[in-house]
């Protein structure tokens, strides 16, 4: 102890701790961590993971799959309720119907979900609250017993058995939010002249807004598909954590706190290149659809 | 057998670290606690009818991914029990005499201490026992597994300590299945450590690349640039042979046949396995498969008991525990058992740390620790307080002992004979060291995931405030815990040790040379006789004169007051109830689920 | 979640499309007249109270009592004690609050802190069970709304946890706004074809930007990696700022020295806003909730750590939001007077483009602060950030899902989480009709 409290006193006293304040600029070529670790990346090579030697890629390959199942149905569940809701909302603009039906989906809209998926994980998958409440399997993504010949439609049951509520909480927050675009769309164009023309003409109402508004109202919804990649990837930590789903955002949570920094480079990295491609995506529609866009 | 001591050198801390991560504690019901007597027997079998029944394949839970399936690369307790079902070792622990029997051994081996300190051990594996392609296992196989093992560039860091005293390993001329192991000292866990797993050399290496090494050139450490070497390692090492299907083999009763990541890990019983010729209860496996489902949550766990959904559930977080126990409908479908778990839990003080440095202050602070509150709180009663390095349950365990009480008087008496007084009027102690005025202000760490220990630190802070004690009460995330105990940067930290059935070697944790950054005597214990004690018994193979050495040593730790030994846990275990002999033990898990028989 | 950024996109074209001058008085109007956002906004005050005055609602120690002979006001001078200037007797510390003997005390509504241990009331009594009250009068004592396994009261915890919830998203969009506000503002008034600088000040910038990242930053690593363990990453943080806009200062000091010089003093046009927009989307394409928890997991859990970088990660919403408003502000005739007049541009942002463009910026921000305190709160439900002492909503409806028969603790904090964020919403969402009345039509 002596001798490391004098090695360290010596070494302090001949430190040029100046020198830290003096900027360099140096050139270390092609051959250092960073350029290997970015080529291997855009390779498809993301090294290997800190905590089971496992490459970094089967890992992500493995938990993408069940994310992109949630989100995929999740969005689908979610554009096949709010677009209607919002639709006949806009028709009958300002009835108790449109006022209950809004402040509905604000309130579901504000709910924190990892509060509902605990409650619901609770009250619903167990005989403990009544055996009547024992809906759904507790957990996971798949029911072991089930034989590997099974048909492939015992297996979607099974699969479909274990996701229904990870996918209700991953869903009902943006069935709102769709709802009042598709509304708010619906309304704009409505006002539009062309509208007003056909109604004029004595068209059915029911034609005048399927046939005609309709179509020209969804493209603002359409455009909100670009910004579900980015989603899909980081998918939905707490849900995933709170219904032990081996995906994405399990992984990346456990990455993180594990310290297991090529995972999580890994997963942030493809994040922010499908979050670019996603607005990019976005910004071209944009353009598309309403010339008056420029950039 | 090393699994056991694999879990005191590393995975101890890791698990204990994860294993009450969750712990909340606590009986949420108590508008029915005490009004009314338990009414436990009531429930009848024919209340319902279990949606398992007949079904004989056994769902374990684990709360954590295992890391890889191959016993010498694997360091997490969750892969030790499934690869317990693949692999076989030459020895295993009897759950229930704790002894020490053949498993792939014929019986336990022959022992000879030898003139040059040394020892040597002579096994034979049973004639009936076979690979899966049909060829005998040989001491060929168990010779390359050492190798295996002493081959520096397999990732094999938390085993290769334990094979490092093998000196050579001779085979019988006449018999291809018997050997004799060397050692170049006497140790009580010699026969524990070599009675270890044995290895397929056919599927392991099947070019044979270490046949051209010696254990003796490989102990010398000379051969560690050969090419071949690394060669064998890269192949080793792959994750074929730990994750994948084919790639991991034994001569145990189970075949491996998948993992999902995330989810299960399912193992199928052998069509004819050889281990069915012979009749011995080691040699059981009852069940036609074992699947090992990964829930890492554990209220998720609990919930899915309710469910039938797993059949085996260790480590239940004591609240849920106690829940678990008055409800009904879990009652009809488990039985729920407490063994006795071979673990502590401390609190260690860093003697090198100024404030700690007096045996009057540990002592004191030790008297400012209500362990009855703690386990009342925590653990729900489910502990039972103990007082050393030794568990309660072993004959070494000193009993003339007497725990120190929680007694703020006393503590603060200790701490004014010690100098710390409050001379500013501030409430907090101080004293002058070195010409500086020191508050008595303690850090209390944790890790930061482990609510459990947090709370041990809250109840204690609120007791140590009426001494003059202020405790900051810190929790770190896993790995820079577990740096500031290696760098002494604590005073308090609240740890954990896992021990196993077999004799307790004290000087991993208790001698003067583990106190080194890497070592585990974290808190600074030891002298020179209590080093020369430990020395010694990890040399002395006759127990009763071990038991009285440990007793000393017991005596002196309790008189400097390193640790604060609070208690020794419960398990708390569910098990289905269609099955039968499915017993509970001291050894971890706690289970042996090759037993479980179904009911008729 | 998923859809935020699409939103703050078309709130940005709302600005834009906009033509109405005197928001102000119009937006006022217009906002009176949403019901529930005028409500939102009482809720909003009454949060307020409770965050700013928690201390004197939930506490173990009295408002004012009288102890051998002598008044004492124990929870101002708590303030004293933290700040350093004064300090306890002796008793105080050893013992509790509730154990000395008054001549007669005034306590708080909920005579407990957040952190008070209940020794007789552990494990999960709720509001319905029987708990053990030995104080007198027992309806004062009694845990309203339970208590958690150490004994701690849920209604103190919920006290408590407004005030983190509520200066969660205060101080987070402090700092998120002043980044926002600036660097939007900047980008906004001088477009792609208003600012014309000497390319001795481009050069310079450009020097000094790395300097100043530099010596703010890389210079100063190792303070960074022990703030990191101990703590005073708040402090670090902005000492760095200080740096990085002192050295920044010191460059454009020299550039004007410099000027006169005839080849330095040459003009070019900086496109700023093309290099603001585009830096921002690459910011925008870091996922934020995978970044902040990448960067609370490595630092020393703490509240204040938690505000910072919330704060540090939303700024992009709202300079998207003044950039938009001042692009649209920067043609309007009133601004063009005051550059006729031979107004500094300094001034001219400052006094007379930025009143005008705060308004959408509300929007940002009460939709900001919704998601800065559900962040909060999802990570301390999570067990991240968060010190071993601290009582949140979050962490309390952590517990619930280690004890799920304990319900008071997942609906009483769940339900004030949804509460807050409802009404931020609400502002948020009444602010934007406000702003684009042909929505209201």
């Amino acid at each position: 102890m002596q001798t490391l409290a004098s090695n360290y006193d010596k070494i302090k006293s001949e430190s040029t701790t100046f020198k830290n304040y003096i900027p360099a600029f140096r050139w270390y070529g092609f051959n250092n961590q960073y350029h290997r670790w970015i080529t291997n990346f855009f390779k498809g090579d993301f090294g290997y993971s800190y905590s089971d030697s496992r490459p970094v890629s089967s890992k992500i390959w493995d938990a993408l799959r069940w994310t992109v199942i949630i989100n995929f149905f999740s969005i689908l569940i979610a554009y096949i309720i709010s677009i209607p809701i919002g639709v006949t909302t806009a028709v009958r603009k300002d009835s108790v119907y449109d006022r209950v039906s809004t402040t509905l989906l604000f309130i579901l809209y504000s709910l924190p979900s990892f509060w509902i998926g605990t409650l619901l994980i609770v009250f619903f998958t167990t005989p403990e609250y009544g055996a009547w409440l024992d809906w759904f399997p507790t957990g996971g993504v798949t029911s072991e017993g089930i034989p590997d010949d099974a048909s492939l439609w015992t297996r979607f049951w099974d699969v479909a058995h274990h996701l229904v509520l990870p996918i209700f909480c991953v869903t009902y927050g943006s069935l709102a939010y769709i709802s009042r675009q598709m509304r708010g769309g619906l309304l704009t164009v409505v006002r539009q002249d062309y509208i007003r023309t056909a109604k004029a003409k004595g068209l059915d109402e029911k034609k005048i807004i399927w046939k005609h508004a309709f179509r020209n109202s969804l493209f603002p919804i359409i455009t909100l598909f670009a910004y579900i990649f980015p989603a899909a990837i980081a998918g939905s930590v707490a849900i995933e954590v709170i219904f032990t789903v081996p995906g994405m955002g399990s992984l990346a949570l456990e990455s993180i706190v594990a310290r297991d920094w090529p995972v999580v480079f890994t997963i942030l990295m493809f994040a922010a290149i499908l979050t670019m491609i996603g607005n990019l995506v976005a910004d071209i529609m944009y353009a598309q659809v309403d010339p008056r866009v420029t950039f | 057998m090393i699994l056991n001591k694999l879990n005191r050198l590393c995975i101890a801390l890791a698990v204990l670290g994860l294993l009450f991560a969750s712990c909340g504690g606590g009986d949420s019901s108590s508008a029915d606690s005490g009004s009314k007597g338990d009414t436990d027997t009531k429930a009848t079998s024919s209340a319902a009818k279990s949606k398992k029944a007949g079904d004989n394949s056994v769902a374990i839970h684990e709360s954590a991914e295992p890391d890889q399936i191959n016993p010498i690369i694997s360091s997490s307790a969750n892969s030790t029990y499934i690869e317990s079902n693949i692999f076989q070792q030459l020895l295993n622990i009897n759950p229930e005499s704790l002894e020490l029997e053949g498993v792939l051994a014929k019986e336990r081996p022959e022992i000879k201490e030898l003139d040059n300190g040394g020892m040597s051990l002579t096994f034979e594996i049973r004639p009936e026992a076979t690979w899966d392609n049909g060829t005998p296992i040989t001491a060929d196989d168990y010779i390359f597994t050492i190798k295996a093992i002493k081959n520096p560039k397999v990732n094999a860091g938390s085993i290769r300590p334990y094979m490092e005293s093998i000196e050579r390993i001779e085979k019988d001329p006449a018999n291809p299945r018997k050997f004799t192991v060397f050692l170049s000292e006497k140790y009580i866990l010699a026969e524990n450590n070599s009675g270890y797993y044995v290895y397929p050399e056919y599927v392991y290496d099947p070019n044979k690349i270490m046949r051209n090494f010696t254990i003796e050139q490989l102990n010398e450490d000379k051969v560690s640039s050969d090419k071949r070497l690394q060669e064998f390692a890269t192949q080793f090492n792959d994750p074929k042979h730990a994750r994948e299907v084919g790639g991991v083999v034994g001569s145990g009763p189970y075949e491996f046949k998948g993992w999902e990541t995330g989810q299960r890990v399912v193992l199928e019983r052998k069509k004819d396995w050889w281990g069915d010729k012979v009749d011995f209860p080691a040699l059981n496996a009852k069940p036609d498969k074992i699947i090992y489902k990964i829930i890492k949550d554990r209220t998720t766990a609990v919930t899915s008991m309710k469910d039938e959904g797993l059949d085996v559930v260790r480590d239940i977080n004591p609240n849920l525990f106690i829940d678990l126990q008055k409800n009904e409908g879990v009652k009809t479908h488990y039985n729920l058992h407490t063994p006795t778990f071979l673990a502590y839990y401390y609190i260690g003080l860093n003697r090198k740390s100024p404030k700690l440095a007096d045996q009057k202050v540990r002592r004191a602070i030790a008297h400012l620790v209500d362990v009855e509150e703690i386990i009342d709180v925590t653990m729900h009663g489910l502990a039972e307080r103990t007082v050393g390095p030794i568990h309660p349950s072993k004959s070494a365990y000193n009993r003339s002992i007497t725990p120190i009480p929680f007694d703020v008087a006393k503590a603060k008496e200790l701490l004014t004979e010690a100098g710390w007084t409050d001379s500013d009027g501030n409430g907090i102690v101080d004293k002058m060291i070195d010409g500086k005025k020191m508050n008595m202000k303690l850090s209390y760490k944790y890790n930061s995931d482990n609510d459990f220990r947090k709370e041990i630190g809250l109840l204690l802070k609120e007791n140590a405030k009426r001494a003059g004690v202020d405790i900051e009460v810190e929790g770190l995330e896993w790995t820079v815990f577990l740096e500031d105990t290696k760098k002494r940067d604590y005073d308090m930290a609240s740890l954990a040790w896992i021990s196993s059935p077999t004799p307790d070697d004290l000087k991993q944790i208790w001698h003067s040379e583990s106190d080194n950054p890497d070592g585990d005597n974290r808190v600074g214990f030891g002298s020179e006789e209590s080093d020369k004690l430990i020395e010694e018994i990890r040399v002395t193979l006759d127990e009763g004169k071990r038991n009285e050495m440990y007793k000393k040593v017991q005596q002196m730790i309790h008189d400097d007051q390193p640790y604060i030994f609070m208690f020794t846990p419960k398990e708390r275990i569910g098990i289905h109830n269609r099955f039968d002999n499915a017993d509970t033990y001291v050894a971890r898990p706690g289970y042996d689920e090759k037993q479980f028989v179904l009911k008729p | 979640m998923l859809f935020r950024k699409k939103k703050a996109k078309e709130i940005e074209q709302a600005i834009l499309a906009n033509k109405d001058q005197s928001y102000w008085a119009n937006v006022r109007r217009q906002f009176r007249k949403n019901r529930l956002a005028v409500w939102s906004l009482r809720v909003f005050w009454g949060l307020l109270f409770v965050a700013i005055f928690a201390d004197f609602i939930a506490n173990e120690r009295p408002l004012l009592a009288k102890l051998d002979g002598e008044i004492i006001c124990p929870i101002v001078k708590n303030y004293g004690v933290k700040l350093g200037v004064s300090q306890w007797d002796e008793k105080f510390v050893v013992n509790r609050w509730n154990e000395h003997d008054y001549d007669w005390a005034f306590f708080p509504p909920i005579p407990y802190s957040a952190t008070t241990q209940d020794k007789y009331n552990r494990n999960y009594k709720g509001p319905f069970d029987e708990q053990r009250i030995k104080a007198t009068p027992e309806w004062r004592h009694w845990h309203w709304l339970g208590t958690d396994n150490l004994g701690r009261d849920v209604s103190a915890g919920m006290v408590h946890g407004t005030r983190v919830a509520v200066f969660v998203g205060v101080v987070a969009m402090f700092i998120a706004s002043i980044i926002g506000i600036f660097i939007g503002a900047l980008a906004g008034y001088f477009g792609d074809d208003r600012l014309q600088v000497s390319r001795i000040r481009i050069i310079l910038c450009i020097i000094g930007f790395f300097l100043a990242i530099f010596y703010a930053v890389i210079s100063r690593r190792n303070a960074y990696a022990v703030a990191a363990e101990d703590g005073g990453m708040a402090f670090q943080i902005l000492l760095s700022i200080a740096i990085f806009i002192g050295v920044m200062v010191l460059a454009n000091l020299l550039a004007s020295a410099l000027k006169p010089i005839k080849w330095l003093g040459h003009k070019t046009t900086v496109a700023l806003d093309i290099l603001v927009m585009r830096f921002i989307e690459v910011f925008n394409s870091i996922p934020g909730l995978l970044l902040i928890l990448s960067i609370v997991a490595i630092t020393k859990p703490s509240i204040v750590n938690v505000m910072i970088i919330i704060g540090l990660i939303s700024w992009t919403g709202i300079a998207r939001f003044i950039r938009a408003e001042l692009l649209k502000v920067r043609s309007l005739e009133y601004i063009e007077a005051a550059q006729a007049m031979g107004f500094s541009e300094r001034r001219i942002i400052m006094r007379h483009a930025i009143p005008n463009a705060l308004t959408p910026v509300l929007i940002a921000i009460a939709f900001g602060v919704a998601s800065a305190i559900l962040t909060e709160a999802f990570l301390s439900f999570l067990g991240i950030g968060l010190a071993a002492e601290d009582v949140t909503w979050g962490s309390l409806l952590n517990l619930a899902r280690k004890q799920f028969s304990a319900w008071w603790l997942a609906v009483f904090p769940g339900f004030a989480i949804f509460i807050t964020i409802t009404i931020f919403n609400l502002l948020g969402e009444g602010l934007t009709d406000a702003l684009d009345p042909r929505l209201k039509q």
